[in-house]
């Protein structure tokens, strides 16, 4: 019973200590610009990005192997997230605006 | 005997009653129209969902903010990953179209027009602008004069552009193939994309102007490579070479001269920002060395010709967030042209070595996007040589013009909330005043234009 009580214990905390790790952080787009224009966050965050602009934008997200994964388009006031699952180094970029760029690094 | 004059190629004439119903044509066909400059493409905005006044000053080109530049700089290949009919390439027409009044009556001085007032329909563009591959775009204009009649190329870029890095730096470089010196630039200093971006085929401009000033538009085909570095430093350099009678007879461009060899052409700018992006500033250096036979005559060999120049522009946008926010935008520029005219002083009696100087400044202040006073004040002055100016029939020797713009302009659309992106249209109001033209200031207001010039664009990959 004791055992039995431990175990779910253990379980129950690795629960909490991994929802714990999951943050979001919140990236804002003004100005054609993001802000902040680097991040690092760890593996399972997520990256919550706000178009403060009052034009479209798109989220781009491009590994380290250059494979992109687009995101969409982005209309002002809108909030695009992006989940990091593997460590790494992260380009995000807007496709419409090319100096529109950030490092995302996954640890 | 060597007349280096822009903008010469479209100023003929037509009768008031053409232009009436050419007029009309061009309303009614929803077209828009546009003097000298094809700049207002909606199909980059289609291109790019974005809005005009994203790239331009007064949401009408040709004046660039800060993403129109970068757009061009990265090769007009930035888009927004839409799926859009495919099978529709980027073209946008634009048709321009001038009500044109003088102060005197100039009875041929351009063919198909009437002495004064007259109603016509300028031009007619079909421009292929933007994305052909992932970093390959181009701007390529082919223009209908509907003055002179006939068509030709007009200013025409296909550039090939990547990211890189140099020094720990970013660049954007890329390489370029156009058509005229300065027709590669990012900045509206420089005379191909320079104000004023409104004006009449029916009317003759002053007669004296440099060899980058327009003096061998279209009839050229040059190539090279820029960077800019770090956006900070931008530096190009590319060399033209002047296209063959047939050849510029075939794309509509003049054959008065013919250059020789190649000219080299350069490019050094530095630009900054401040106070979070409410102030720009561009400071820089061009120029370029051409050998010219006057007339195409090759039996007395070049003049040649040396034109170094200097640029600045200013930028003050309040609200750099809003894309509709005021902006006032100022440039600049002065070019000096050293003409060492052996061939012509042989051919013509021209001096055997004249200088030509340039100067204009000129100022836009665009409110939300819509409204946009505009003013300018240009100046030329240069050696006494009747023969070289004015082939001998000059009523003075000088080539010096001096005068202001007075211009204002109205765009209903080309803004976010606008209810489309793949139109626009720009209705402007212009004067120009000159006290001094082609070396005379006694009748210099005779030649005093108002202009009402109507604009509009339409892109067909919407």
């Amino acid at each position: 019973m004791h055992m039995r009580i431990i175990t779910a214990s253990f379980a129950v905390m690795a629960l909490l200590a991994s929802t714990a790790q999951a943050a979001t952080l919140n990236v804002d787009q003004n100005n054609l610009k993001f802000s902040p224009n680097t991040l690092t966050v760890k593996a399972g965050d997520t990256v919550s990005y706000l178009n403060n602009d009052d034009v479209t934008h798109n989220i781009n997200v491009i590994d380290a192997e250059g494979d992109p994964d687009d995101k969409g388009l982005q209309k002002p006031k809108q909030t695009i997230t992006a989940k990091f699952d593997k460590p790494g180094e992260y380009q995000v970029r807007c496709a419409i605006h090319p100096k529109m760029k950030m490092t995302v690094t996954v640890q | 005997m060597l007349h280096l004059g822009s903008r010469t190629i479209f100023q003929r004439r037509e009768s008031v009653l053409r232009g009436l119903v050419a007029l009309a044509l061009g309303v009614a066909g929803g077209a828009c129209f546009l003097p000298g400059q094809a700049a207002a493409v909606p199909s980059f905005a289609a291109q790019t969902g974005q809005p005009c006044a994203a790239c331009h000053v007064g949401a009408f080109g040709p004046q660039l903010k800060q993403f129109g530049r970068d757009f061009k700089l990265y090769g007009y290949t930035s888009t927004d990953n839409q799926p859009r009919a495919q099978w529709i390439p980027p073209v946008t027409m634009i048709t321009q179209n001038a009500f044109t009044h003088t102060n005197g009556n100039f009875p041929g001085d351009v063919t198909h027009v009437g002495p004064n007032d007259n109603f016509t329909l300028d031009e007619v563009d079909i421009l292929y602008a933007g994305r052909i591959l992932p970093h390959l775009g181009a701007y390529v204009e082919v223009t209908y004069d509907g003055v002179g009649g006939g068509a030709g190329w007009n200013n025409s870029d296909i550039r090939f552009a990547r990211e890189g890095s140099l020094f720990g730096e970013d660049i954007v470089w890329g390489i370029t193939a156009n058509n005229s010196p300065t027709v590669s630039d990012v900045w509206n200093s420089t005379p191909t994309w320079g104000f004023p971006f409104a004006h009449s085929n029916a009317v003759t401009g002053p007669a004296a102007s440099t060899l980058i000033d327009g003096g061998v538009q279209w009839q050229v085909a040059g190539a090279g490579a820029y960077m800019m570095w770090n956006d900070l430093i931008y530096v190009e350099i590319d060399g033209y070479k002047g296209l063959g009678r047939d050849v510029r007879r075939a794309v509509g461009a003049d054959r008065t001269n013919s250059m020789d060899g190649v000219s080299p052409y350069w490019r050094l700018a530095v630009q900054q920002t401040f106070d979070d992006d409410r102030h720009y500033v561009q400071v820089g250096t061009y120029g370029i060395r051409g050998e010219i036979f006057p007339g195409g005559d090759t039996s007395t060999g070049t003049d040649k010709f040396t034109d170094i120049a200097f640029d600045a522009n200013y930028q003050w946008i309040p609200e750099p967030k809003k894309v509709t926010s005021d902006v006032l935008s100022a440039h600049a520029t002065y070019i000096r042209e050293d003409q060492n005219l052996e061939a012509s002083s042989i051919l013509a009696g021209t001096n055997r070595h004249d200088v030509l100087e340039t100067f204009r400044v000129d100022a836009t202040y665009s409110i939300d996007a819509t409204f946009s006073p505009m003013v300018q004040y240009f100046q030329t002055r240069g050696s006494n040589d009747n023969q070289q100016w004015y082939g001998g029939n000059g009523v003075s020797g000088s080539p010096n013009t001096t005068g202001f713009v007075f211009e204002l302009d109205y765009t209903p659309w080309g803004k976010p909330d606008s209810p489309v992106n793949w139109a626009n249209a720009r209705i402007g109001v212009q004067y120009t005043a000159y006290t001094d033209f082609n070396g005379s200031s006694a009748h210099a207001s005779d030649h005093n234009v108002f202009l009402i010039n109507l604009w509009t664009a339409l892109a067909f990959n919407r």
